[in-house]
């Protein structure tokens, strides 16, 4: 067993943790060649962080991304989410802890084009089973906690940049899930705006969200309290932030 | 949800769909054509009444071999009155002759194609001839060959336009006869290449007209019980092999035949139709369909990245798979719809200003060619859909969201 590398006390084991990752390795056949993308990583988050993981790219920090957001799973290693190993489950049952746990934000939105807000945070719910009418109601409940109940009937090319991080981000809370993962979430953003987004984020934190924030930006990571270095598919530091950047 | 990607590209849907619609169009209307043909088919053999049999050297429906029926023996005259004479199981027994392709002239009218057919006395009642105006013919002008005739409905409608004929003279290949009567109208396809076109006259006039009796006589023997037809049958045959003299171990070297055999003979025939026909008409729905697998097979590579959102936020394999097959047979429904509704305006139009005649086949356009015009539509959605769906279904979320 090889020990968590945080040193900040906060998340060690599977047992008071949303998520713990064990010796995570990920090994990619390209071709012949085997790539190590991930080596044996090991991280716990607890209930209610706000942690950013960092890398450059090629550092398996994507990689690590898509196995925390239940998109890929790793060649080996245990991943406990809310006490459950997932590392070896199928895809409809991913899809499901997808559904119902992950809420993701990505750096290019992606909402359905053609689809209206309300249509686009509704369509965790659609996936989940849950009815039409509580299906709007949480929906507009969700827009209006990211200040766009007004935009309901807008379709994703008749909103700023933005709005639409904040529609996506209205669809990562609308299914209450244990964990929002924001991939680069502002980095199709300008800065003002960009702000504005952790400024978003920082109120979800304060009202009790769990949130694991990828970027390579340290003015953005370091809104968060812990901060995750990877490199080379391993974790190279694992620390708290002594001053966060609170807007 | 379907819909909505239809809608999204309204001018490639309508040409994919073009191919789906020209498909049903085709195969519906044949569909139609065929069971038209079919109707109208039965319909008129009835007339030939079930009751009745006619005895020929061929076998209707061709059993043997053909070419040993060729060299049986016609049946004679002689051999067609011996038989009439002897039959004690039937209610009737004619013997008649004919002549395609006369020429009819009244006045300054004239029609060709025509059919002259000699008759005795049974043939009234062998062949169900119903007079509509004046009569049939008398025994004293059967005996002694006297030129009358009686018209069909078609050459009084055609020859006399609907005016007075009884009384007239007529001339047929030249030979006059005097009009006596015309027959009701027939109807049907029966109607049209049979009595309905034909002039009888009585037998020895045929003969006085047109020369010494044809090879091919027509003898119809009518029972004189429905129920009990098979012993007519079977009577007829044991009579002419008396009559032939045939031995125990001889072969019937002549046929009995009914419009039970030509039913068999048609439905044969129009079986064959409807496999060509459907099959045919049917390569254009599979191009149709092919048509819908592609724009669906692009459809998926468009929206790889949809679909990627779709796993990313929840969406489990066979949802993924129901989105794409609703959407292929919603196009293909849409598309049988619009072709069922052309269809159905083609066969009132087709109905109303081509096949006006009452003799002639009508487009049938049931409610069970709609239903299955659906089900085949619903059923060509799903087979071009699935590929394209199980493969939308099978993207890899981190692959798909990665996609430009």
């Amino acid at each position: 067993m090889i020990e968590p590398i945080s040193k900040n006390g906060q998340a060690h084991s599977a047992e008071n943790t949303v998520i713990f990752l064990e010796d995570i390795q990920k090994i990619y056949k390209m071709g012949t060649e085997l790539v190590y993308a991930l080596r044996g990583v090991t991280i716990g988050v607890g209930q209610n962080e706000y942690i950013a993981i960092m890398g450059p790219s090629g550092s398996g920090k994507s990689t690590l991304m898509n196995i925390i957001g239940c998109l890929d799973t790793p060649t080996s290693g245990n991943y406990y989410f809310e006490g459950v190993n997932v590392a070896g489950l199928e895809d409809n049952d991913l899809a499901e802890i997808r559904n119902r746990q992950i809420g993701f934000v990505f750096q290019t939105f992606n909402l359905l084009p053609r689809s209206d807000s309300l249509h686009n945070v509704e369509l965790p719910l659609i996936y989940a089973g849950i009815g039409k009418d509580e299906r709007r109601r949480r929906a507009l409940e969700a827009l209006d906690h990211v200040q766009l109940a007004d935009r309901a009937h807008h379709k994703p090319n008749e909103l700023s940049g933005g709005q639409r991080q904040r529609v996506a981000i209205a669809r990562a809370l609308v299914t209450q899930p244990s964990i929002i993962l924001a991939d680069e979430p502002t980095g199709n953003l300008d800065s003002k705006t960009g702000e504005e987004i952790m400024r978003l984020f920082n109120e979800l934190h304060a009202q009790g969200n769990t949130i694991i924030l990828v970027t390579h930006e340290e003015d953005i990571a370091r809104h968060a309290a812990r901060i995750v270095r990877i490199k080379d598919g391993l974790v190279e530091s694992d620390e708290l932030v002594a001053e966060r950047a609170l807007v | 949800m379907a819909l909505g990607a239809l809608r999204a590209n309204p001018l490639r849907s309508a040409l994919t769909m073009l191919g789906i619609i020209i498909g049903i169009v085709t195969v519906t209307l044949m569909s139609a054509f065929l069971t038209g043909l079919t109707e109208m088919f039965h319909q008129t053999t009835s007339f030939m009444g079930t009751d009745v049999y006619y005895v020929n050297k061929f076998n209707w429906g061709g059993g043997g071999n053909w070419r040993s029926q060729m060299d049986r023996p016609n049946v004679t005259l002689e051999e067609a009155r011996e038989l009439r004479d002897r039959m004690t199981t039937a209610k009737a027994v004619s013997v008649s002759d004919s002549k395609q392709n006369v020429t009819v002239k009244y006045g300054v009218n004239e029609l060709d194609g025509l059919r002259t057919v000699g008759v005795d006395a049974p043939y009234e009642t062998t062949n169900s001839i119903d007079i509509g105006q004046g009569r049939f013919f008398a025994t004293q002008e059967l005996q002694s060959a006297r030129p009358v005739c009686i018209i069909g409905y078609g050459i009084w409608e055609s020859l006399f336009h609907k005016m007075n004929p009884l009384g007239k003279e007529i001339r047929a290949n030249g030979y006059s006869l005097e009009v006596i009567g015309v027959a009701k109208q027939v109807g049907g396809l029966f109607g049209q290449f049979g009595l309905d076109q034909e002039i009888l006259m009585p037998l020895q006039t045929f003969f006085n007209a047109y020369g010494p009796p044809d090879p091919l006589l027509t003898v119809a023997i009518k029972a004189k019980n429905v129920l009990q037809k098979e012993d007519t049958k079977a009577e007829a045959e044991f009579q002419m092999r008396v009559i032939r003299k045939l031995k125990p171990v001889d072969p019937d070297n002549f046929g009995v035949n009914s419009e039970d055999q030509f039913n068999q003979i048609f439905d044969g025939l129009t079986n064959g139709l409807t496999v060509v026909g459907l099959t045919i008409t049917g390569l254009s729905l599979l191009v149709g369909g092919i048509g819908i697998m592609n724009i669906m097979f692009v459809g998926v590579k468009e929206r790889t990245r949809e679909i990627g959102i779709r796993k990313a936020v929840g969406a489990r394999r066979r949802m993924v798979l129901a989105q794409f097959l609703a959407e292929a047979t919603m196009l293909t429904l849409l598309a049988g719809s619009v072709g069922l509704l052309l269809a159905y305006a083609a066969s009132l139009y087709i109905n109303s200003n081509v096949l006006t005649s009452d003799s002639s086949i009508h487009l049938h356009f049931s409610l069970l060619l709609i239903v299955s015009g659906l089900a085949l539509s619903f059923a060509i959605g799903v087979a071009s859909g699935i590929v394209p769906a199980w493969r939308a279904s099978k993207l890899d979320p981190v692959e798909a969201l990665r996609y430009e």
